[in-house]
């Protein structure tokens, strides 16, 4: 079932947490709305799902395979809710739990005992607790009692899946355990998904398309490859890991950071305006003497070897605090120390400038 | 069988002291108190004891003391509840005034109560002439007996529940909707399951006083024998009389009567607490 939420405002007192919002997911597909705290991605997903409604008399309207469904509640929508905090019913076994959404069914469309107790065990076995369906949400750690709530969720039959920062909750390990199991559980099931986090390693390595939201609006909808390679704007390309940011502006056509200099040509931009550099750590190179490419120089002043990667930060001759990420081996072939003065290339880029527009 | 151990090891020092203070303390403030009620018993003529006790009049005032104090618990555990609950989930103007408005009947002297009840509910006054044009009297009657301990019942309930309300999370119930569960029954199988010890709690504790309670009854009793006399006043009435025997006899039948209830209730509620505990 497909979910389109359109033009979608909702303002809580003076706070505007959407501002004419609109998202399309298609049948099928596991959609993550990232974002930081307060960018208004959660409030899209509860509006999707009932829990809250839009501001009266925006026109804001959500449909399920075209349906307008606004005016229904949350529990005629058949959306199964995966909450933050698991929400479990702790005077309820993790069996009553799970099998809570078919027993309150009215009584002509609930199913005979025999046949709840089937899907319940079924459902423990998808979330491989089967052993634990005695037990109280108490005695279980907080991954479990997550799997549990997806069960819970899963129950009813829904006709999409919303999750709302349901890993937040977790410590990193069990995190990425989980992260990789829904995935696995959504290419069984596929049920179309929509995913709220504000990890953006979550996202990228979930969903099959991230919305990016940041203060009450959307920046970009593309493909995890589209959003962390093409970012659309200053602040989908900060949000999606860590980056250098160099200052400068264009002159006839050319983007000049100090000894830099990038082609910026066929952008409207004039000469004189303020541009910015956006630089990610591992598309930074090292070296000792200026080579063909030019560079910045700088101090190195910290060396970090342990990890993946290794580590170099330095300081920019303009005061600019660098980062630069390499391989091991490229690390040990540049011979770099603390303290070196070296020159920083840059081998690929995203180059911004001041957006007069707004 | 669960094996009782005394001292449970912790990092924290101080089991020592804080137990043989409050072991002491309650000593001094309740039980020696309470054991001489039992030792005055005992010293008195059993024939009599149980003649006084067994008699109409007092039979009648512990069926009147129980009975009122019970109706009056039960009202108090539903309308206490519903307030509670109007006080953690809305926000409204006032709602500070009539959050210290609960705990009125706690800080009001009793008489102070009584009188102003039998002032209202008496056949001429505010409420009990419109009462009384239905034939309902309330003052004077078991009826007025009860109004008076649902009075001073009142703010057990409502601070026992509210602080388990408020922190019962949203979401709890917003799950239980998403589920297609109705309003009912998500209060049914959801809400009220996680308050009921705290109401269970309210509810012995209302009761408790309600049995206890002597001064704002006695002035909207009228105190007529078998009819709306309740024992504490008959134990007054002994004491009036000299019959010290007599009137801690009296006072024995309850004290037995209530513990036992209260022990009931306080196992039920912990038993409800424990299944699923966090």
């Amino acid at each position: 079932m497909s979910i389109e939420a359109r033009n979608i405002t909702k303002t809580f007192g003076r706070y505007a947490a959407l501002r004419d919002v609109s998202l399309t997911v298609n049948e099928g597909e596991l959609v993550a709305l990232l974002g930081p705290s307060g960018s208004g991605k959660t409030t899209l997903l509860r509006i999707i799902a009932g829990l809250e409604t839009p501001d009266a008399g925006t026109g804001g309207a959500v449909l399920f395979d075209g349906r307008n469904v606004i005016d229904d509640r949350v529990g005629e929508r058949r959306v199964g809710f995966v909450f933050q905090h698991y929400a479990l019913f702790r005077n309820m076994t993790v069996f009553e739990n799970i099998a809570f959404g078919l027993r309150v069914r009215p009584r002509k469309e609930r199913l005979p005992e025999e046949k709840i107790r089937e899907r319940v065990r079924e459902l423990l076995e998808l979330i491989q607790l089967e052993s634990l369906a005695a037990r109280f949400p108490s005695q279980l750690s907080g991954g479990q009692r997550q799997r549990v709530a997806l069960a819970r969720a899963l129950a009813i039959e829904p006709k999409v899946l919303l999750l709302d920062e349901p890993f937040g909750a977790l410590d990193a390990k069990v995190r990425q355990g989980l992260r990789t199991w829904l995935r696995k559980l959504h290419d069984t099931v596929h049920m179309t998904s929509l995913l709220v986090t504000h990890d953006q390693d979550e996202a990228l390595e979930v969903a099959d398309r991230v919305v990016v939201m940041n203060q009450a609006h959307i920046e970009q909808v593309g493909t995890p490859e589209e959003v962390f390679h093409h970012p659309a704007s200053e602040f989908v390309m900060d949000f999606m890991g860590a980056v250098n940011l160099f200052h400068g502006r264009i002159e006839s056509g050319k983007a000049v950071f100090g000894p830099l200099v990038l082609d910026h040509a066929g952008s409207a931009a004039s000469d004189g305006q303020a541009a910015r550099l956006f630089v990610r750590p591992y598309d930074l190179d090292i070296t000792h003497r200026p080579g063909g490419e030019p560079g910045i120089c700088a101090r190195v002043t910290r060396v970090q070897a342990a990890g993946p990667h290794v580590r170099v930060e330095l300081r920019a001759e303009s005061g600019e605090a660098v980062v630069v990420e390499m391989p091991h081996a490229q690390f040990r072939a540049a011979r770099v120390h603390a303290g070196d003065d070296v020159y920083v290339s840059v081998r690929d880029a995203r180059i911004f400038t001041e957006d007069y527009s707004i | 069988m669960r094996a009782y151990r005394f001292k449970q090891f912790s990092v924290l020092p101080g089991f020592w002291p804080a137990f043989s203070a409050s072991t002491l303390y309650l000593t001094l403030i309740v039980l020696v108190p309470l054991s001489a009620i039992f030792l005055r018993t005992a010293t008195a003529d059993w024939a009599h004891l149980w003649k006084v006790v067994s008699s109409p009049q007092v039979v009648a005032s512990y069926k009147l003391s129980f009975g009122a104090s019970l109706v009056a618990a039960v009202v108090n555990a539903v309308f206490g509840f519903l307030v509670a609950w109007v006080l953690v989930r809305y926000s409204f103007p006032g709602k500070r005034l009539v959050d210290s408005i609960i705990d009125l009947p706690f800080a009001l002297p009793t008489a102070v109560a009584g009188i102003a009840l039998t002032t209202i509910y008496v056949d001429g006054g505010w409420v009990g002439r419109v009462l009384s044009r239905w034939g309902i009297h309330v003052a004077f009657t078991p009826i007025g007996v009860t109004v008076a301990l649902i009075f001073v019942g009142l703010p057990f309930v409502v601070r026992a529940v509210q602080p388990v309300l408020a922190e019962t999370d949203r979401d709890i119930e917003e799950a239980a909707h998403s589920l297609g569960a109705t309003r009912w029954h998500t209060f049914r199988r959801v809400v009220f399951p996680l308050a009921r010890p705290a109401v269970l709690a309210g509810f012995a504790m209302a009761f408790a006083r309600g049995l206890g309670e002597y001064g704002s009854v006695v002035f909207i009793s009228g105190n007529m024998p078998m009819k709306t006399q309740i024992a504490p006043l008959l134990i007054v009435t002994r004491l009036e009389q000299y019959d010290y025997a007599g009137a801690t006899a009296i006072a024995v039948v309850m004290l037995l009567a209530s513990f036992l209830m209260l022990l009931v209730i306080n196992a039920l509620s912990s038993a409800d607490r424990g299944k699923g505990a966090r």
